[in-house]
């Protein structure tokens, strides 16, 4: 059956996105109000759909080629290209380099003056404080006193979320072994009644696909 | 690749189930020699007999048929057959016994393994007997029979395949000259 | 796509200064998408891997002549197109296309254990594909199972994009009247 004349272009450039954007407007609207034409579009789709019931097969042999000495890149070459086409290696130097920058900076930075206090003329002697400790020191105590007290719990925490998250998973999988066990049951069930000959087949007509 | 169109799965094989509720509709006799060929009782008949083989592999109950033999013509091609087997009873699950032990799961797959062969066996049989009873579809056209072999997820399926299909055009299929594809 | 495409650039570029390495890499990208091209025009599985072979081999010696890395995928089917022709001619010289019953072939089809289709429409694929004409077929596997531009099928096929449409127009004419929607058994 060829495909009906009164859409404005041809139906299979269309459905190959062969028109350009005017032409392809005036298609759409031609369609919403065509019934054949929309079929006709249809029965071009289900006709590429049936096409992909035909798999890709895998190839029976893999192909490969071995190198010709003649043709190979010298050492050096190799190391450096395999060193610039690598993302992680890449990624990794990066990393390195960063991290030894830091360290270096950390290690030649000037250490803070410590804060004293001068009396003023006349003024009562003032108290010279000792030097100040920073206040990441100050931070770093806190934290690890924080740390130590809390470690416990986190440990008990942790040992308790490890237990839930197995018995979910326990209770998971035993659902998922009933859940296969009903399917696999009710497949069996419903072929057993067809076996049976409880469906019978008509008297008439062929088997045949046309 | 594909254009953005909705598809319908093509109504080429309803659901297996569907399938064999086919109405009984009277059809007005084809004038087209093709339309002799096949009669839907010869298939029908062919069908039940091929589930009944295919149960036949194992001890009884013991192999399970999860999708009934159903047979198509296809004009100018052949007659093409298509089942679904459980080449071992998998063990139950129940409160008592909530999963499948590894010892359990080796004795499944040794199992499968040990009624391959008689499986392809049973089905070159099944397809010889098929030949023979579709006298009416000719000598140069496929008679196919496709076996799926259905897995739980827990097996191990090393070694079995998911499908094996047989095939050959009648006058070969009568000799058991058939090529076998395994997938 | 994108991405690969630039991946594939990088493989073409060291493969042609003679990386055997990235060539096998580029090989195993495409292997297998040429041997089922290949495996469609020929229909034997066989001839298919020899050809694909071939054309491996082909495209690594003349790699160098390939001008814009970014057309890679066209000159490569070019050259699985010359092959395939060339094995027909050779086994069929005084005739272009190749007129054979789907009984007689091997009609190469995979039957996925998993698909969702039912193997009766694999099977009428493929015996639909079988009857249509050489180049018909191969524009409908250019088309739907490799997805190229209609531009880069005239570059493969060395012919105009008008005759290109022409045949893919007329195969799937041809297979959307073979592949119609059935009518249940048991029914007029």
């Amino acid at each position: 059956m060829s495909a009906p004349s009164c859409s404005p272009f041809d139906l299979k450039d269309y459905f190959y996105r062969e028109l350009a954007d005017p032409q392809r407007l005036q298609v759409e609207t031609h369609i919403r109000v065509c019934a054949a034409c929309r079929e006709e579009l249809d029965r071009l789709g289900q006709t590429e759909h049936a096409l992909f019931a035909l798999r890709d097969e895998e190839i029976p042999q893999r192909i490969g080629f071995v190198s010709d000495p003649v043709f190979e890149p010298s050492p050096w070459r190799r190391a450096l290209a395999s060193f610039w086409n690598s993302g992680p290696r890449l990624g990794f130097a990066s990393a390195a380099m960063l991290s030894a920058a830091l360290v270096v900076f950390a290690l030649v930075r000037p250490a803070p003056a410590p804060v004293v206090r001068v009396a003023a003329a006349g003024a009562p002697p003032a108290v010279v404080t000792a030097p100040a400790v920073s206040e990441a020191a100050i931070q770093a105590r806190i934290d690890a006193a924080v740390a130590k007290a809390v470690a416990p719990m986190e440990v008990r925490h942790e040992a308790e979320m490890r237990q839930v998250k197995a018995d979910l998973e326990g209770a998971r999988q035993r659902l998922i072994l009933a859940a296969e066990e009903y399917d696999y049951n009710h497949k069996k069930e419903a072929s057993a009644m067809i076996s049976a000959g409880l469906y019978a087949p008509p008297q008439h007509g062929t088997g045949e696909i046309r | 690749m594909k254009a953005p169109h909705r598809f319908y799965a093509l109504a080429l094989l309803a659901l297996p189930l569907g399938a064999q509720m086919a109405s009984r509709a009277a059809v007005p006799p084809a004038a087209g020699v093709a339309a002799q060929r096949v009669s839907i009782s010869n298939l029908y008949t062919i069908e039940r007999a091929c589930d009944d083989r295919l149960r036949g592999i194992g001890e009884p109950n013991t192999v399970d048929i999860l999708g009934a033999t159903r047979g198509l013509y296809l004009d100018g091609y052949g007659v093409v057959f298509t089942s679904e087997v459980g080449l071992v009873t998998p063990p139950a699950v129940y409160p008592f016994h909530p999963t499948i032990t590894p010892q359990e799961k080796l004795q499944v797959h040794q199992k499968k393994l040990q009624r391959l062969p008689v499986l392809r066996t049973t089905m070159r049989e099944i397809l010889r007997s098929a030949a023979s009873s579709l006298a009416g579809v000719p000598d140069t056209q496929q008679i196919v029979l496709a076996v799926r072999l259905d897995y739980m997820k827990w097996e191990d399926t090393s070694g079995l395949p998911a499908m094996i299909l047989m095939r050959a055009d009648r006058k070969s299929a009568l000799s058991g000259d058939v090529t076998v594809e395994e997938q | 796509m994108i991405f690969r495409a630039v991946e594939d650039s990088d493989l073409i570029r060291q493969a042609a200064r003679g990386s055997v390495e990235a060539y096998n890499l580029l090989v195993s990208r495409w292997e297998k998408r040429v041997y089922n091209y290949l495996l469609r025009l020929t229909r034997n599985r066989e001839d298919a891997l020899d050809l694909t072979q071939d054309v491996f081999l082909k495209a690594y010696q003349n790699l160098k002549k390939l001008d814009d890395p970014a057309r890679f995928a066209p000159w490569l089917y070019r050259i699985a197109h010359n092959e395939a022709y060339s094995l027909f001619r050779k086994r069929r010289p005084e005739s272009d296309h190749e007129e054979v019953t789907p009984e007689a072939t091997e009609t190469g089809v995979s039957v996925a254990g998993t698909s969702v289709f039912p193997i009766e429409l694999s099977l009428a694929v493929a015996a639909a594909l079988d009857r249509l004409s050489h180049d018909q077929r191969e524009a409908v596997v250019l088309k739907h199972y490799q997805g190229f531009k209609f531009e880069e099928m005239a570059e493969i096929l060395g012919c105009p994009v008008s005759t290109v449409k022409s045949r893919l127009y007329t195969a799937l004419e041809l297979l959307k009247a073979e592949l119609a929607p059935v009518k249940a058994r048991g029914l007029s």
